[in-house]
């Protein structure tokens, strides 16, 4: 048996999410042994992860209040740690993997016995070491995406070299809960449509941006699902006061008719398994239900990060009253007929699919922003191909026919100077570290083009991968000798300049043959 | 009768009084019905409060009369600080305690109580803090310095209370450990497994779910 550690020192909703990447690679890797090391405020969803066999817990609110309050010695918080982590160091591991990409494991994997590390940890110099290119894509692309282009999960996925299965079980259900849960969701399903009543979850937790379900919104949605032939709606609490407040609240209004269940972390799979359909802002039960396959739509405001991921889900991203979204959404899914007052909201429906390269999201109601379309989907497209997968040839066709030219036109013309001062840029960073390796000259002029092309990585355009990528890789470099530093990081520059001609290239695809002009960035070095 | 600077007297309704110094720590007159009008003032923290620090064990019956008000809220735990040992052997022998949530802790030095992995765990949950008066003004400046403690950063000065696992982590390094942490950052190369884990510990510390770099 292998044994292998997984660190996932960040949060529930992200270890639950993770359970896919842990069962998919226990799959692909049937001799290990999964270990999982997690904060002890996750540790409730840590237990419902299948085939994890050890858990291993830091207290780490302890571990702050010793080192935070001023009556607490340090040592407590040593000792805290120490005996919190001691299996951990009392074993040689196969693999130590961390899956989380935070830095408490970047420096713990370092720091303990392992034949292998997979996934950002700390190098001998202090500086940030990754495994391979997608580990360096975690770690200085996704994590600055204000809109994911890979999903987290295709990306880890591909850091462990193991494919993601869709289809496996990945969340454990207690059978004794399982069969209560069953005999009861039989009886709700039994209280309407002649017995096949469809039953949607309704999630009163606030999300992890506290974005919550307002209540004239809830009430709505109760009232008309309540009052359908074919849906059961029920409320699903996770035990917080404010939920009680609203539960209280809307049986007031619905003369205390209304199915609650208070669902702790160990009883939710069981819940979610017989939920048809769970409406939940983004939090920890959407991510247990997208987990369990349950049909999901996630209320998210414009410009948050999305949980669900898994294909054939919704999110509806929010601006202003999402109601007959919500109904459009459950009409689409069930071909049913609730009522629907306006089609035209200014909210976004996003469909989750997956293609060949992984998950995506799909516009499917809603106004259109081309830009904001057109970007999604190229900068998805560009960010596979800098990772070894082939151009997307069939989404480049499909935008060619079906985008007016000239909108695609002038999309290109406006990315296109973008990336033509990237160009620029970066020649001026070869051209003065050629001067540096040659003369020692124009050493602060590499330093400063070098600084600004790191730092655009951040701008959030097209080309932010192929920036990301770069900073990543110089990261990387841990040569203490001045000529090697400077070698390894001209190799990196010429590779962003094949980067960034792979963008170009993909503009060239777009237009059509009369139209086609590239930037050659060949030519003009 | 006298033991160790402590006169045990008997109040009015013949229970037992210590007498310290010549200062009695309860009435001599109705000291259950003191203990009740202690618990009256206290009402609006004792309502709150699952967990309690009592400052002062005086010969308890405040403290019986505390519990037997926290007892209606369910389930409660209280902590004596009482720094007198003599008091504390003579409560023992004479009219111990039958109620287990009820805890008492006499350390000579303040210090010792914030190195008390219960005593300190049992801080963490943020209990209410209510004082015997007649105990605190005799033992003022214990009970001033108890209150204002500020424990040394030093790692030195602690190691008599590190695990042998903290020992080994931390090897001959005194320092705070924020001091430590820098030192290791400042070397151009980390060379050892168990400066990584220190550097770990205070990214703890710094925030949990910061994404590395």
């Amino acid at each position: 048996m292998k044994k292998i550690l997984f660190s996932i020192l960040s949060n529930e909703i992200d270890l639950i999410k993770s359970s896919r990447v842990i069962n998919s690679y226990y799959l692909n890797n049937p001799s290990s042994e999964i270990s999982l090391l997690c904060y002890k405020k996750d540790y409730e969803a840590a237990k419902i992860v299948k085939n994890v066999k050890n858990i291993f817990c830091l207290d780490a609110d302890e571990i702050n209040t010793f080192l935070n309050v001023e009556v607490y010695p340090d040592a407590l918080a040593i000792n805290t740690f120490t005996s919190n982590i001691r299996e951990v160091l009392e074993t040689t591991w196969d693999c130590a993997i961390n899956l989380s990409n935070d830095t408490v494991s970047s420096y713990l994997l370092s720091g303990i016995s392992s034949n292998e590390i997979i996934g950002s940890h700390i190098g001998n110099y202090g500086s940030v070491v990754t495994t391979n290119d997608w580990n360096t894509f975690l770690n200085a692309v996704s994590s600055k995406e204000p809109m994911r282009t890979i999903s987290i999960e295709d990306v880890k996925s591909h850091m462990l070299q193991s494919p993601i299965d869709t289809e496996i079980e990945v969340i454990k259900v207690d059978r004794e809960l399982a069969l209560t849960a069953n005999t009861n969701f039989n009886k709700i399903r039994g209280s309407k449509n002649e017995g096949n009543a469809i039953v949607v979850g309704i999630s009163l937790t606030d999300g992890r941006y506290k974005e919550y379900f307002d209540n004239d919104s809830l009430i709505e949605v109760i009232d008309v699902l309540e009052t359908s032939r074919e849906f059961k709606p029920v409320l699903i609490t996770s035990g917080n006061e404010y939920e009680k407040d609203t539960v209280n609240k809307l049986n007031a209004e619905f003369n205390n008719s209304l199915i609650t269940i208070n669902a702790q972390t160990q009883s939710i799979s069981a819940i979610m398994n017989n939920l048809d359909c769970l409406i939940s802002c983004s939090n920890s039960s959407i991510a247990i239900a997208e987990a369990c396959d349950t049909f999901c739509i996630e209320l998210v405001n414009e410009g948050n990060l999305e949980i669900v991921e898994a294909e054939g889900n919704f999110i509806l991203e929010t601006r202003t009253s999402y109601v007959d979204d919500i109904f459009y959404l459950l009409n689409t899914k069930f071909q049913t007929i609730l009522p629907v007052s306006t089609t035209s909201t200014q909210n976004s429906v996003y469909e989750t699919l997956r293609d060949d390269f992984g998950y995506f999201k799909s516009l499917v109601h809603g106004n259109v922003d081309i830009h904001r379309e057109l970007s999604y989907h190229l900068k998805r497209c560009y960010n596979f191909t800098l990772l070894g997968y082939p151009t997307n040839n069939e989404l480049l066709r499909n935008l060619r026919e079906q985008i007016p030219q000239d909108t695609l036109m002038n999309y290109i013309e406006f990315n296109k100077e973008e990336i033509t001062i990237y160009v620029k840029t970066l020649l001026t960073s070869l051209r003065s570290l050629k001067s540096t390796k040659e003369t020692g000259q124009n050493t602060e002029m590499f330093i400063r083009s070098l600084d600004t092309l790191i730092s655009s990585a951040r701008d959030n355009t097209l080309a932010s991968g192929a920036l990301g990528l770069l900073d990543g890789r110089i990261e990387n470099i841990t040569s203490t000798d001045r000529a090697d530093n400077i070698t390894q990081i001209e190799k990196y520059l010429f590779e962003l300049k094949s980067d960034l001609q792979l963008l170009t290239n993909i503009f060239g695809d777009l237009l059509s043959q009369s139209r086609k002009r590239i930037i050659d960035t060949s030519q003009e070095v | 009768m006298e033991a160790n600077g402590i006169e045990l007297q008997s109040s009015r309704n013949g229970l037992s009084i210590p007498v310290v110094n010549g200062v009695y720590l309860h009435s001599v007159y109705n000291p259950q019905k003191e203990a009740e009008s202690f618990v009256e003032k206290h009402e609006q923290i004792l309502a709150k409060k699952k967990n309690i620090i009592i400052l002062g064990l005086g010969f308890g019956y405040h403290i019986e009369e505390v519990a037997k008000r926290m007892n209606q809220n369910g389930d409660y735990n209280i902590v004596v600080i009482e720094p007198n040992k003599n008091l504390v052997n003579l409560f023992e022998e004479t009219r111990p305690f039958y109620d287990s949530n009820i805890q008492i802790i006499c350390h000579e030095s303040v210090e010792e109580f914030y190195v008390n992995e219960s005593f300190v765990k049992f801080l963490t949950t943020k209990p209410g803090i209510i004082k015997l008066d007649t105990s605190f003004n005799l033992n003022k400046d214990f009970f001033k310095d108890f209150l204002t403690y500020k424990a040394k950063s030093e790692l030195g000065h602690y190691k008599d209370y590190l695990t042998a696992e903290s020992q080994s982590l931390l090897g001959h390094r005194g320092d705070s450990l924020f001091n430590i942490s820098r030192e290791i950052k400042k070397q151009r190369f980390v060379n050892s497994k168990k400066d990584y884990l220190i550097l770990a510990l205070t990214e703890i510390v710094k925030n949990s779910q910061e994404v590395t770099q």
